[in-house]
């Protein structure tokens, strides 16, 4: 009954995972909703004057229920 | 594809997974989600393997999901790093623009330099214009506005070589009027000395009184011949001034003299010529640059349309070859001779131990269809099909697991994508980028097949 459960929560987690791989949005109920958060490329100034260039990302993000 | 995984279809697919029914598996994500619950508000966090940390602080509730996880989500950017477009305030062109102003304090501050850009009273403004100090800084003014100021002052080195013939032309018409006053005077001082012999004679014997009168003549005439002596003399001043002659007569030293020192001064703007010369060629040096940066772009430019050229043809030769054997039937096809071996098990043999019978990895043969889902390491975005081809030849020559297919920009714009190997995730593809060659190593970026 114990590795059945850890296959399920493994399965669980490896369908959450692919989804969101595919940058799909995954709804789980009584807890949150994981999303795909794109950043844009973009600039900023350091306090010494340097000026960096932060690549654009895709960020896993979580907004609870 | 759907961009939403709701949770109805989340527990179908748990459902399918795990061949168990619907109620059961909402049963089992339920106790999972309680579980996670649970586990936070115990511990403040509860870790879940593969997906990532749920932490829970102040009923606030947040996720960092597993470095891996993170990596896939964001393979179309692996690998990107910050880049510094700015360098920090504290350069050295700051410090060498500092040590300049300190300099140009100091030598305000010791009076070797005084310009009027120092900020004064309008009262020191007004004092400022007294001659002695305005002759100064007007002067000041002048080089600090006109870049040209100076170049034609008598101080400057510069000279413009047509002033020489204007000192020439004066010196000469100085020389000539002297002549013509010199012999003014020495006409009057004869005529005068004539006139006083002539007095004498008519005073002193009466046989002279009749001479008296051819004296004049004669002194008339000596007086016109030296006239027109004179003034022959005075014509040919301006042919004979640049060539010395010896002469007795005033007029010509002095004239020769004037032309003398006109010659010395026409060496001295020789000589300033000459370096004015020199400054014209290096400024033509300072335009010769930007015609030469020209020309190896020019030639770069060329360089490239030849070489794309080249190729083209070269690949269509290729094709010209290949269509040519397929059409004849007396060759021997390449692939028919591959095909033989493999018919015999040994054959099968040598070829599952040459070549990699996984389909992910760097290198070896390509596999008949790309594994969707898969990530691979694209190298080329070419808009030209055949030379994408020859691209992916070269890169199957050298062993790579090359593939080749056709990409839409989102500027709508086609492109053929060339890229290496097959790998299960994006660890992998950012490990076989440690392993190519450069400038494939720096020059890439992975890519999900889909």
């Amino acid at each position: 009954m114990a590795m059945t459960q850890k296959e399920t929560e493994q399965k669980i987690t490896a369908l959450i995972a692919k989804a969101l791989k595919q940058h799909q949005e995954v709804e789980l109920k009584n807890l949150g909703v994981f999303s795909i958060f794109h950043r844009k490329q973009d600039h900023r100034q350091e306090k010494d004057g340097r000026v960096l260039l932060a690549p654009p990302a895709d960020i896993i993000t979580f907004r609870s229920d | 594809m759907e961009m939403k995984l709701s949770y109805k279809d989340l527990i179908t697919l748990l459902a399918t997974e795990l061949k168990i029914d619907e109620k059961l598996a909402s049963e089992n994500l339920a106790a999972w989600v309680e579980a996670v619950k649970k586990g936070a508000k115990e511990n403040g966090e509860y870790h879940v393997a593969g997906l990532g940390t749920f932490s829970l602080v102040k009923g606030e509730w947040s996720f960092s999901p597993e470095n891996e996880l993170a990596l896939e989500v964001n393979y179309k950017y692996a690998g990107m790093k910050p880049i510094e477009i700015l360098p920090a305030y504290a350069s050295k062109i700051g410090k060498a623009e500092d040590e300049k102003d300190k300099s140009h304090d100091d030598k305000t501050e010791s009076g070797e330099v005084k310009t009027e850009q120092e900020v004064k009273s309008p009262e020191e403004e007004s004092k400022k214009e007294k001659p002695p100090e305005t002759s100064i800084s007007h002067k000041e003014k002048l080089e600090d506005e006109d870049p040209f100021f100076g170049l034609d002052s008598a101080d400057s080195d510069f000279h413009d070589p047509f002033d020489v013939l204007d000192e020439f032309d004066s010196g000469e018409k100085k020389s000539i009027l002297k002549q013509e006053e010199t012999d003014d005077s020495k006409m009057e001082a004869r005529l005068d000395k004539d006139k006083k012999d002539a007095v004498n004679q008519d005073s002193g014997t009466g046989k002279n009184s009749k001479t008296g009168i051819n004296v004049d003549e004669k002194t008339d005439k000596k007086a016109d011949k030296e006239v027109t002596k004179t003034g022959k003399k005075a014509d040919d001043v301006p042919r004979k001034a640049t060539a010395p002659e010896k002469e007795t007569s005033t007029g010509f030293t002095d004239a020769v003299r004037v032309s003398g020192s006109d010659s010395g001064g026409v060496k001295k703007n020789t000589k300033v010529s000459d370096k004015r010369r020199r400054a014209d060629k290096s400024n033509s040096k300072i335009w010769m640059l930007p015609i030469f940066v020209a020309a190896i772009i020019l030639a770069a430019m060329l360089y490239f349309h030849f070489e794309g050229w080249f190729l083209a043809q070269k690949n269509r030769i290729e094709q010209m070859i290949t269509e040519q054997q397929t059409d004849s039937p007396e060759v021997p096809l390449v692939s028919d001779e591959i095909a033989e071996p493999d018919a015999s098990e040994d054959g099968i043999d040598a070829l599952e131990d040459g070549i990699d019978a996984s389909p992910f990895g760097l290198m070896g043969m390509e596999e008949g269809d790309l594994l969707y889902g898969s990530y691979t390491i694209v190298l080329h975005s070419i808009v030209s099909e055949n030379r994408a081809q020859i691209e992916k030849n070269r890169l199957q020559e050298e062993g790579f697991k090359a593939t080749m297919w056709q990409a839409t920009l989102p500027n709508g714009r086609q492109t053929w994508r060339v890229g290496v190997g097959q790998f299960e995730n994006v660890s992998d593809a950012e490990e076989a980028i440690s392993n190519l060659p450069e400038p494939y190593k720096s020059n890439n970026f992975i890519i999900r097949i889909r």
